[in-house]
């Protein structure tokens, strides 16, 4: 039996529904619910909502005077964007804590790998199955990937620190916890890392948390999202949970390692069917060069590129409602339905004559992304994937990734409708014929298909670099 | 596609390792008395039901349940995940073995030591023994012999004493059982305590099967026990 930390252990107060606290600007909360707990203390929603309060434990070693510190730099961070609860206030008098900002109706995200009793089938689909957890985890990736962008690191990614929305009809991502958010690493106390996410070098105390330390948690953890077994959980270390120590300090190969198969698995959803070669990369990259060489680690922007992409590319099968790769004949899920016709609609970047300098005429990126549209199945287009500039400085309205452009739809019928759904520019460009119409807020432009290959679908400023979109059709007979 | 015809996707997802609980439960004939019984079962219900909601990736909490009393030790629920228990009340009656605390103790070992019944996957186990009174037979060597064996030894236990006082005779088979000066004995002087004391496992459970280390049994808070049974 392990004795907790530390000999001489503080006394205090055990929480309990209808506890007031109080915080630093004279506030009484009434504690409502326990809505999470982990090795540093208790998250208690409050009475009135929107808001949550974490308490400490004596024994996570975290004084008021170091809390507050720690707080007031998470509060002078320019936080704007990224979807993480900001610290309120500080508690005051007896409890070492702070109040964050609460969504309602979230849940931890680990949920979606907590494979239940009975009706696995069942439960997989209807927590949105395949598509909605790539997409909640490049949600997720989107936001760490912003922290990391600002020289941030979040420093607990775990199963339980990032919320989802708790209806799978909703796509939100909400991490919590903020006071593990820092600039710089340091080497932390082993007592508070999260083994089986936190990276070897965390474990055994040779680094502290940072970019690299968050990048290995978060491919553990959508790996295990995605694949229903944990990537160092083989059947050797699942036969004895003695082993399991050895396994997340890396000490075992992971369980898709190519050569080395002494912790091969025999468990989960096939990784062909889940991942797609681009995760499959990423995920071999991070656990075995990885590993032990944090630098060699895919960054938490090349998950989110792979994963935004592997979500655009899912269709829904018209029978079971599972949710699979385009690329597949047929739904692998109830395996009673041919996959519906596509179209492909390729992202390209499109620079006017001279936008750059050295390049006189006009001209095109490589393909950016791809977004599959099923017949009968509409696809909304976001900012994330058509805008070129989200942030266009302080004199414009902040452009939230998720914000709709247009919704593009296809009955089947030899032509497909654009529809223009946000307050963001779309053009309808026919470039042989040099014809461009401005679609108005809400407009509809029907697109014979006979004529795809003419029109691309233009967003943003006219005249200056941005993205557009073609239309590929199906070559005949397939 | 490594799947045959034939097979679904999910044939081999397994569920999280198991978090076995498992509870000893005194039906001596003297817990008919002063509803303490009834407060028995009903904690137990509300626990398991508990337990069931618990969603984590990381383990599932099984739970079974051991009974001794005039008529022996008994196994009264295999050990099973908590969401598939129908919940069967148990009786306390009297009897010619009164009150066999070493029954039980050599039924939990059988019990811990048959992989049928908790897989080698499994975490270390939390056991809880339950009791109002004091054994009425040798008792000491299936102790002995249960926290000798591997998953005895490595178990978190904890006691909870309906009624017996500190110090008295009972209070200290309680003590050697949870042999640890950290865990308090819980006394719950009355029967309406009991709820509270499982409502409290049951939070401790929650917060360990949601914890990074399932296997960490510090997570339990020896304070809790002690304001339990201040």
């Amino acid at each position: 039996m392990t004795a907790p930390a530390g000999g001489r252990r503080a006394r205090r107060r055990r929480y309990r529904t209808g506890d007031t606290v109080h915080d630093d600007r004279g506030e009484a909360l009434e504690l409502r619910e326990e809505i999470g707990g982990g090795g540093q203390g208790t998250v208690w929603s409050l009475a009135g909502g929107q808001v949550a309060a974490k308490i400490l434990k004596p024994e996570a070693g975290i004084g008021a005077g170091e809390l507050r510190t720690r707080l007031a730099a998470v509060r002078r961070f320019e936080l704007t964007g990224i979807p993480i609860a900001r610290p309120l206030t500080l508690l005051v008098g007896d409890e070492v804590g702070y109040t964050m900002e609460l969504l309602a109706g979230m849940t931890a995200i680990g949920s979606l790998a907590a494979v239940p009793y009975e009706g696995t089938a069942a439960w997989f689909q209807g927590t949105g199955g395949l598509r909605r957890r790539l997409r909640l985890l490049a949600l997720a990736a989107e936001a760490l990937d912003r922290l990391h962008a600002r020289g941030l690191a979040y420093g607990d990614v775990s199963p339980g620190n990032i919320l989802v929305s708790t209806r799978s009809e909703h796509d939100q991502v909400w991490l919590i916890d903020p006071d593990n958010v820092s600039v710089r690493a340091r080497p932390s106390d082993a007592a508070h890392v999260t083994p089986g996410y936190a990276a070897p070098e965390l474990i055994t105390g040779r680094a502290g948390q940072d970019s690299l330390t968050d990048a290995f948690a978060f491919a553990v953890l959508a790996f295990h999202v995605l694949a229903l077994v944990h990537p160092f959980q083989g059947d050797a270390v699942d036969r004895d949970p003695g082993l399991e120590p050895a396994a997340f300090r890396g000490e075992w190969p992971w369980i898709d390692h190519p050569e080395d198969h002494r912790n091969s698995s025999s468990q989960g959803l096939g990784r062909d069917l889940v991942l797609t070669g681009g995760l499959r990369r990423l995920a071999a990259l991070t656990f075995e060069d990885g590993l032990r060489r944090p630098e060699r680690r895919p960054s938490l922007r090349e998950w989110h590129d792979k994963l935004d992409q592997a979500a655009l590319l899912m269709v829904a099968c018209p029978a079971c409602g599972g949710t699979y790769h385009a690329q597949l004949s047929q739904c692998p899920w109830c395996r009673g339905c041919a996959r519906p016709s596509v179209l492909r609609c390729d992202v390209h970047g499109f620079l006017p004559a001279g936008a750059v300098p050295g390049t006189p005429d006009e001209t095109e990126t490589d393909r950016l992304r791809s977004m599959i549209l099923p017949m009968r199945q509409a696809q909304v287009v976001r900012a994330r994937t058509g805008l070129l500039c989200l942030d266009r400085g302080p004199s414009e309205i902040p452009v939230d990734p998720g914000e709709p452009l247009v919704e593009l739809a296809w009955s089947g019928a030899p032509r497909l409708t654009v529809q223009r759904v946000g307050r963001h520019d779309a053009w309808m460009v026919d470039r042989s014929a040099r014809r461009r119409v401005r679609l108005g807020a809400g407009e509809t432009w029907p697109l014979d298909l006979d004529d795809a290959g003419r029109w691309t679908l233009h967003f943003g400023v006219r005249d200056e670099a941005h993205r557009f979109m073609r239309f590929l059709t199906p070559k005949r007979g397939v | 596609m490594p799947n045959d015809q034939g097979e679904t996707p999910f044939a081999s997802v397994r569920r999280p390792r198991p978090l076995p609980v498992l509870v000893l439960a005194d039906v001596s004939g003297s817990m008919a008395e002063h509803g303490k019984i009834e407060a028995l079962n009903q904690a137990m219900a509300s626990m398991i039901g508990a337990f069931a909601r618990e969603r984590s990736p990381r383990g599932e909490i099984t739970i079974g349940v051991l009974t001794f009393g005039g008529q022996g030790a008994a196994l009264h629920l295999r050990p099973v995940p908590a969401a598939s228990v129908t919940w069967t009340n148990m009786d306390a009656v009297g009897g010619p073995s009164g009150t066999p605390m070493g029954a039980v103790f050599e039924l939990a070992r059988r019990v811990l030591d048959d992989e049928d019944l908790v897989p080698a996957s499994a975490y270390d186990p939390t056991l809880v023994l339950i009791s109002d009174g004091r054994p009425t037979s040798e008792w000491r060597p299936q102790l002995d012999r249960l926290l000798g064996s591997p998953r005895g030894g490595r178990s978190l236990r904890l006691a909870v004493a309906i009624g017996p006082e500190a110090g008295s005779a009972a209070y200290q088979v309680l003590e050697a059982f949870v042999a640890d000066p950290l865990y308090p004995v819980v006394r719950a002087e009355e029967a309406d305590r009991v709820t509270e004391i499982f409502r409290y496992l049951t939070r401790s459970m929650s917060v360990r099967v949601n914890s990074a280390r399932p296997d960490d049994v510090s997570v339990f808070d020896p304070d809790d026990l002690s304001d339990l049974s201040d």
